[in-house]
């Protein structure tokens, strides 16, 4: 692996200052996960590590009346294991229970579920200059496209691969960052960006800014809420398509729904039109019938991936039913 | 910041005082600076989980945690399961039962298998696979490695519940369709 050497910052405001002015210069590390395997790729090339696991605080999952706030640096299997996030969150453990394997679930943390990097093979090999590494195309609109984006796919079609942060935004999560001009706290739903926007980053954050929280408010969850997926394994693989589906009823009629999609765009999909169709018709099987012909309305399959949208439609009903069911 | 880190890392109950690379991964080090080479390299991406050890008890790859990070941290690798000069039950029973073909990803699955049994004395087949998802053979087909866990757990339990002997000596079944 490329040299680097390892900061150990001891609060978040060190963390800032240790921060260079480029991601050449230095990445945070949060698990590692992802980061060591880039280096290892030569995707990242970071002179100094600013190491955040040094910094106190950051792997607590604090419980109130209102919420819940998560550390960024708790790991998936904490959170997956925590009392109150299995009985009032449920879907976030579901897709958490997909994610990877248990070793790395070990080590990976939320923050960094949220901030890790693209899977695809263009991007991820050292011999292709993609557009995300400063090149001038995107390889795989005319390559080997079969995991790739449906939406959103024109500049670049690496779809994102985080599946708590679909989940994480059905619930109306919220992130705290911070950065030299100190913290502020957005919508998870505005934290990732398009390729339209930059396609070297997938979030909002520059090399100076940390996610430190990440925070659930109560009044956004519901027991009717559920993640479902496709994968090609059973286990330790990639999600193909995700859905998550997170609703308020009140007998057999919607009150208020988020229906975010995964793993078909650059960056998870809120559904605002198949939420107002869930909240007009209800769940019946028209209405459903009627969610899954919109569902991928606008789609732009590539040659190899079509068979994403048959997912979409698939998953979406599914995580429907699932979430009626309770 | 410097180059190169020294710590004394605790590995297999002994304390172990080394001087590595600073970006150096705890595999590189367990193997380069201990000797300790019964933990594999495998894909080295997060992949195929040979060189699981257990950090604090916990599985985790040891080509995706940096040694630099490793103070205060508890580590075991295959070289601390003999218990004195005794083989541990999943090292029996994976000896026993022939889990392994070329054994390379041995090491890993034995750690993991580990891992589970002490939180789970009587796991189901459904959560050993579980526990063994992010563990790749090539070799197997898994079904021995299953049988193995079930075995040492078994043992350790203090039942004597051998695996069938289609497992021992393959099935009846295609033994009788080859006469």
């Amino acid at each position: 692996m490329r040299r680097f050497q390892v900061a150990m910052p001891k609060s978040v405001p060190g963390a800032v200052a240790a921060s260079g002015d480029d991601f050449d210069e230095t990445k945070f590390l949060a698990g590692g996960t992802d980061l060591l395997a880039e280096i290892k790729d030569h995707t990242q090339f970071p002179d100094v590590l600013v190491n955040l696991k040094s910094i106190p605080g950051l792997k607590e999952i604090k419980v109130s009346d209102s919420g819940v706030e998560i550390g960024a640096l708790v790991t998936l299997s904490e959170l997956a294991s925590h009392k109150e996030i299995k009985r009032s969150w449920p879907a976030l453990v579901e897709a958490i229970g997909h994610a990877a394997s248990p070793q790395i679930r070990n080590v990976g943390t939320v923050g960094g579920n949220l901030c890790q990097r693209v899977r695809c093979w263009y991007y991820r090999h050292d011999e292709y200059p993609c557009l995300k590494k400063g090149g001038q195309i995107c390889y795989a609109q005319q390559g080997e496209n079969e995991y790739h984006s449906v939406f959103g796919n024109r500049i670049c079609a690496a779809p994102h691969p985080s599946s708590t942060a679909p989940v994480l935004i059905a619930y109306g999560a919220q992130v705290e960052i911070h950065g030299p001009e100190g913290a502020r706290t957005i919508d998870l739903e505005d934290f990732f960006h398009s390729p339209e926007d930059d396609v070297t980053q997938e979030n909002i954050l520059t090399s100076k800014e940390v996610v430190t929280k990440i925070t659930l408010d109560r009044a956004n969850t519901s027991k009717h809420s559920a993640y479902c997926e496709a994968r090609e394994r059973d286990a330790f693989d990639w999600s193909l398509c995700g859905a998550t589906v997170n609703l308020q009823m009140d007998g057999d009629s919607v009150k208020r729904a988020r229906v975010v999609l995964s793993a078909i765009a650059p960056t998870p999909v809120r559904r605002k039109d198949l939420e107002k169709v869930l909240v007009e018709s209800g769940v019946g099987s028209g209405a459903l019938e009627k969610i899954a012909k919109l569902s991928i309305r606008g789609a732009r399959p590539l040659e190899q991936n079509e068979y994403k949208l048959t997912l979409v439609k698939a998953m979406l009903k599914r995580a429907i039913l699932k979430a009626v069911k309770g | 910041m410097s180059n190169t880190t020294t710590l004394t890392l605790r590995i297999n109950d002994e304390d172990v005082t080394v001087a590595f690379p600073t970006h150096h991964t705890l595999l590189e080090v367990l193997r380069e600076e201990c000797r300790l080479t019964g933990t594999k390299h495998g894909c080295e991406l997060g992949e195929c989980g040979t060189c699981t050890v257990l950090v604090d008890g916990k599985p985790m790859l040891s080509c995706l945690v940096l040694a630099a990070e490793m103070d205060g941290h508890e580590i075991r690798t295959v070289e601390g399961m003999m218990i004195g000069n005794t083989l541990h039950p999943l090292q029996q029973a994976f000896a026993d039962l022939g889990a392994a073909q070329c054994g390379y990803c041995t090491p890993g699955i034995l750690m993991a298998a580990e891992a589970l049994l002490e939180a789970n004395p009587d796991p189901t087949r459904e959560q050993i696979q579980e526990a063994l998802a992010g563990n790749l053979c090539r070799c197997t087909g898994y079904i021995k490695i299953l049988e193995a866990v079930e075995w040492a757990a078994a043992t350790q339990r203090g039942e004597d519940t051998p695996p069938a002997k289609e497992s021992i000596y393959g099935s009846p079944h295609a033994a009788t369709k080859g006469e």
